[in-house]
């Protein structure tokens, strides 16, 4: 049974969705749908000009892109590209889909469609809102044609999870997808057998998974509270650049030398543990923070005996800095370097 | 409002932990080292835990198996929060620490990028 119609988009109203839904087996629903602005009432030139904007983007990425085959009423999606390998959400994302509901929805994208067609890329030009119609109709065509043929053959659960599987082979596609549909399909004890039979050098993140996995089939942890808690990983400074930024380093500098100083006037026979605090005490007046190795560069110039390094090796020191990033730079991926087990994090740290 | 300008953690390394530093500097492959000034730094993996007796005490900082440290008091809180919402994982949230060897005492300097609020989900 094919249903079709437009429905209007509550948060856009300039929107509407031209959604399809074909009965299957086991319960599914195979779906098409197709997102676009649809201006026949007259709206003003610049919503016609959206209206143009998403009836391009859509002609260019979009035809027989929503296919979907999953249970009803829709959830948040596992999104699955059957051209290019599995296209997966963060583990996190994943997991929240799989959600405390059962009725989960699991959509696969196919882009084979999208560019099968010589011309289809090129996007649709509209002169107004009158010839909306035309290539929704040809878009319609489209759908029904190719989208809604792809969603039926996806659309039971030993299809759906034949097509995930398929992807696995890849050197980028995760395990989790499976074991994410597997658990939403209520097929646990399979999930486990995956996890328990996985690759024997999972990354970080695949181990990540499959700890957060176990740990959501055994029943210790629910999905609601995995999703409170994002994984922590504190973000680099960014670097500033602004003119203004540069006035204020100036001026940071200066106060941060006069701290310096003032700290020099009453060091006397203080060990450099008082010094230390002296000094964060002195940058703090001053609403300033500095670096640890910072602070520690100037107490040692606050030392009994203190020789300021010789400046004549500058350019030495210069080629020799340059040199050391170089060779760290070249020698080793950094990203790739899996570090010794001496220095090596426990599993349990994201 | 505080006047940021590096935005960087200490942490207050324990004694008698400075040979185990030795091994560690070795051991991490990303490394810069300027054997002119006999000094150098090396980028690595350094976790976070909270004493489960009290809960104003320091949060422990360690590298691989190794305890190194305490944070420095002043990034508790930011790492406090971080810390619980990892609970909820059973998680320990980890950064890449500079661990930076020089010439004089101390001999080692360990630091980590300052937590922000970006940091903390929910916030």
């Amino acid at each position: 049974m094919l249903a079709r119609g437009w429905v209007a988009d509550e948060e856009e109203p300039f929107r509407r969705r031209l959604a399809f839904s074909r009965a299957a087996s086991d319960g599914f629903v195979a779906t098409a749908q197709f997102s676009l602005y649809e201006t026949s009432s007259g709206p003003v030139v610049d919503s016609v000009r959206d209206c143009a904007k998403g009836l391009r983007r859509g002609a260019a990425t979009g035809l027989a892109r929503f296919a979907t085959a999953g249970r009803w009423p829709k959830r948040p999606s596992l999104r699955v590209d059957a051209t290019s390998g599995v296209e997966c959400l963060p583990a996190t994302t994943v997991l929240r889909a799989i959600a405390a509901d059962p009725s989960v929805h699991v959509s696969l994208r196919d882009r084979t469609a999208q560019f099968a067609q010589p011309g289809r890329r090129s996007g649709v030009t509209l002169d107004d809102a009158k010839s909306v119609r035309a290539p929704l109709a040809a878009l319609v065509a489209e759908i029904d044609e190719q989208a809604l043929t792809f969603a039926e053959q996806h659309a039971t659960v030993d299809a759906f999870l034949a097509a995930l599987r398929s992807r696995v082979s890849g050197p980028t596609q995760p395990l989790a997808d499976v074991v994410s549909a597997l658990i939403a399909f209520d097929r646990g004890a399979e999930a486990r057998d995956l996890l328990a039979t996985s690759d024997e050098n999972p990354s970080p993140e695949q181990r990540r998974f499959a700890r957060q996995a176990t740990r959501l089939l055994n029943g210790d942890v629910s999905l609601d509270q995995l999703d409170q808690a994002l994984p922590h990983k504190p973000a680099r400074p960014r670097l500033q650049l602004g003119l203004g930024e540069l006035s204020n380093a100036r001026g940071r500098a200066r106060d941060a030398s006069d701290a310096v100083d003032s700290v020099r006037r009453s060091a006397g026979a203080s060990s450099r543990d008082e010094l230390r605090a002296l000094l964060k005490a002195q940058l703090a007046e001053r609403k300033l923070t500095e670096t640890p190795m910072w602070i520690e560069s100037r107490l040692d110039e606050l030392e009994p005996g203190y020789e300021k390094p010789p400046t004549a090796g500058t350019v030495r020191t210069i080629r020799a800095l340059l040199g050391a990033v170089r060779d760290a730079v070249s020698s080793r991926d950094w990203e790739a370097v899996d570090p010794p087990r001496l220095i090596r994090p426990p599993d349990a740290c994201y | 409002m505080e006047r940021a300008s590096n935005g960087r953690v200490g942490v207050e390394l324990d004694a008698h932990v400075e040979s185990w530093l030795d091994d560690a500097f070795g051991a991490a492959a990303r490394r810069v080292e300027l054997d002119q000034f006999d000094f150098g730094y090396v980028e690595l993996d350094l976790w976070f835990a909270a004493p489960t007796d009290t809960t104003d005490a320091p949060i422990i900082a360690s590298i691989g198996e190794q305890r190194v440290g305490l944070v420095d008091p002043d990034a508790t809180h930011a790492l406090k929060a971080i810390l619980a919402t990892a609970a909820l994982r059973a998680e320990l949230p980890w950064t890449v620490g500079h661990l930076n060897r020089r010439k004089t005492e101390p001999r080692y300097v360990l630091d980590f990028p300052q937590p922000t609020d970006r940091d903390t989900p929910g916030t």
